[in-house]
This record gives structure tokens, C-alpha cells and sequence, in this order.
């Protein structure tokens, strides 16, 4: 393969990861994963059913169905959802840094307040990062879709 | 910037679904352009020149902030 269609190759490669997106449908199979999910942490907790492989494995299911929700069209994708699905990217990462480097002192502050014996700094887990980064683009994107 | 969108969308007698259809984005968009808070690309303002068959400084005009 020579070296320029090689190139050719990559940039249609990436032109297809940048206008990747699910078909609109899948916005409620996310919805439908989310709250399977959310059913059966709530049923293991009323029969007292706690396994940490269960738990590890439903915050990865909650983090794949609030996914495929950002990334499944809307009815119409035009430039204008576009713009603002950009926006709303933008917006949730900076608010994702923001909270990731805040919310540690935050929690310490708080626990030398309320207990004598002091929680040690502790960084947030990937599971908190992601979900908060997911969570932030969907509130800013239907913010912006409902003020537009 | 200021456009004349909703007048034109008049003189053609089309509601603002019809024009999205037309153009192919969504009513919303359409409506969006019209209260002026969103400014469409130069592809979206080259097909309204098309469809009102007139050119594009005949319909969107630039303000004294732009």
C-alpha cells in the first residue's frame, strides 16, 4: 500500500469515526438499559443481594445505556444539533475537569468537617468521571434543544 | 444578523415545516433561524437562495454588532 492511499484510507476511516451516530431508535433502548438496570439494583437491595461483581458489572451497564443515548441521532440530525451537540461536548468536559479536580478537596473539606478522623484525599473513580461527563452532555444538549 | 426568512416562507405560501422539508433540516431549525438565534451555514443559506430564487443578501442582512 502506498503511502498516500494509505493517508486516504485513515482520513476516510476518521471521517467515518466523526460522523459516527446510532439511529434515533436506539435513544430508547438506552433509556430501557438504564432502567433494567436501575430495577435490578433496587430489587437486589430489597432481597439483600449484594455482590460486588454484580455491582461493578450494573455501573458498567448504566455507563453503555447512557452512551448509546449521546450518541444516538435525533429524528433530524441537522447542522444546527450538530453545532450544539459540539457545544454540549465541550461544555460537559470542561465541567467534568472542573469536577474532577474540585469535588476530592470538596469531600475532604466536608469529612474534616463532620468526623474527626480525617478521610485521606481519595481522586474519584473512573465510574463517577464517566458518569458525570455523560450525564452533563445530555443535560446541556436537551438545554440547549429546549432554548433553541 | 437579521433575515427576512419569515416574510419569503409569506410570499411562497409554505408553513415552516414544509420549508424544512424542503431544505432538509428540522422545524425547529427553521424556527430558530427566524427569531434570528441561529445563523445558518453558507450550504443552508445557498439552498434558501435557491428555493426563494433570490440571492442570499436579499434575505439575511448584516447588523451594525455583527
Amino acid at each position: 500500500m502506498s503511502k498516500e492511499s494509505f493517508c486516504e484510507a485513515e482520513g476516510t476511516r476518521f471521517e467515518k469515526f466523526k460522523n459516527f451516530g446510532l439511529p434515533h431508535s436506539y435513544k430508547k433502548i438506552g433509556i430501557a438499559v438504564i432502567v433494567l438496570t436501575l430495577l435490578t439494583i433496587i430489587i437486589g437491595k430489597i432481597v439483600d443481594f449484594n455482590s460486588p461483581e454484580l455491582k461493578f458489572a450494573m455501573k458498567r451497564i448504566i455507563l453503555v445505556g447512557l452512551l448509546i443515548i449521546v450518541l444516538a441521532r435525533e429524528k433530524i440530525e441537522d447542522e444546527r444539533i450538530l453545532i450544539m451537540r459540539g457545544q454540549a461536548f465541550s461544555m460537559a468536559f470542561i465541567s467534568g475537569v472542573v469536577y474532577t479536580l474540585i469535588q476530592p478537596l470538596i469531600n475532604y473539606i466536608a469529612s474534616s468537617l463532620v468526623e474527626d478522623n480525617k478521610d485521606p484525599l481519595t481522586d474519584l473513580g473512573d465510574f463517577q468521571i464517566l458518569w458525570f461527563l455523560l450525564t452533563m452532555y445530555l443535560v446541556f444538549f436537551y438545554m440547549m434543544k429546549k432554548k433553541s | 444578523m437579521k433575515n427576512r426568512i419569515k416574510i419569503e416562507r409569506a410570499i411562497l405560501d409554505i408553513t415552516q415545516d414544509e420549508l424544512a422539508k424542503k431544505i432538509g433540516v428540522s422545524r425547529q431549525t427553521i424556527s430558530s433561524i427566524e427569531k434570528g438565534r441561529y445563523v445558518p451555514s453558507t450550504v443552508l443559506a445557498l439552498k434558501l437562495s435557491q428555493l426563494f430564487d433570490k440571492p442570499i443578501n436579499e434575505f439575511f442582512f448584516l447588523e451594525e454588532t455583527d
